[in-house]
């Protein structure tokens, strides 16, 4: 069992946090529908734009066979991509980049609380079984983009343990609703 | 046969072992390599610019299935599992992707070499044909 453990302990401490996977791109201008294509997949697996058609993600190795894809798919577009394999020179280099992340899902945690506050005042509002049931599907919704928030939060988020806090407070007054026959 | 391809294997590489192993070649051995240089006589496969690859889009899991003709829905089903578990932007792919991913993540993490993980990812995978399967029959 020992021997198990400090397998895992070395893999994880392999894990460098000041280790990153850079990609820097050009794609054709037209159709315009392609770069679209690509900053969209980028944004969906959490890379952080350093600037327009430069981006960075941790290095972790499903992150980087990731990197690899979109440079593949780049390629195949007609563009032109550098990939590397990066570290900050200065301490504060890693430490602005890792701040960046966490500004990113900040993001993503206040707008999928923004909606919550949104769906629990419309609950409360809730005059009809249809309206009940539109809630219903909305706190569905957000419950997944909860969850994919906090799967691309690379180094976490102070606003998602509140996140998690309304989500639970919706379904507790969705419950209520139900109980006492909306 | 011998088959190859790249060290440190994940989700895809697992995957597709299984498929190779119980669909194609009963008989297929694997080997390991850094980078992306195959060894000779072997069938490479999840590496850059293999047939046997990522293609138009599709995961290697799903283009193995897509070369070989298999028509088994649960195999359709399962290349969209691992489709959304290895290609993060399509994560939403399916409900199981994400918690397949990061099964198969800490499978790499207990494990001793590549071999370990693709012989235990065996059993997860044997797990998942058997639970569609089922799933599909009622």
């Amino acid at each position: 069992m020992l021997h198990l453990y400090s397998k895992v302990w070395l893999r994880i401490v392999t894990y460098a946090p000041n280790s990153w996977t850079l990609l820097v791109y050009k794609i054709p201008s037209q159709p315009s529908r392609l770069r679209l294509q690509i900053w969209r997949k980028l944004l969906r697996m959490g890379a952080l734009y350093l600037q327009d058609a430069v981006c960075v993600v941790p290095s972790r190795a499903d992150l980087d066979e990731n990197m690899q894809y979109i440079a593949e798919a780049i390629a195949e577009m007609g563009g032109i991509y550098h990939l590397f394999k990066a570290s900050a020179f200065f301490p504060e280099g890693g430490q602005r980049l890792a701040e960046g992340f966490r500004s990113l899902a900040d993001t993503a945690f206040e707008e999928i609380a923004e909606r919550i506050e949104a769906a629990q005042n419309a609950s409360a509002e809730a005059a009809s079984l249809t309206a009940l049931e539109a809630a219903e599907e909305e706190l569905k919704r957000e419950r997944v983009a909860y969850l994919r928030a906090r799967r691309l939060a690379y180094f976490g988020s102070d606003r998602e343990a509140s996140v998690e806090k309304r989500l639970d407070a919706l379904r507790r007054s969705l419950d209520d609703l139900h109980r006492n026959g909306k | 046969m011998k088959y190859c391809t790249r060290k440190d294997v994940h989700v895809d590489r697992c995957a597709s072992a299984w498929l190779i192993r119980r669909f194609i070649d009963p008989e297929a051995a694997f080997v390991f390599v850094e980078g992306n240089t195959p060894l000779p006589d072997t069938i490479a496969f999840d590496m850059h610019g293999a047939e046997w690859g990522h293609r138009e889009g599709k995961c290697t899991f799903e283009t193995i299935v897509s070369l070989h003709h298999i028509s088994d829905s649960a195999l359709g089903q399962i290349g969209r599992i691992i489709h959304g578990a290895d290609i993060t932007a399509d994560a939403d792919e399916t409900l199981e992707s994400p918690g397949i991913d990061l099964l198969f993540r800490g499978l790499h993490l207990v494990c001793g070499s590549d071999e370990e993980t693709i012989e235990r990812g065996y059993l997860i995978m044997n797990a998942l044909y058997a639970a569609i399967q089922n799933e599909n029959r009622i």
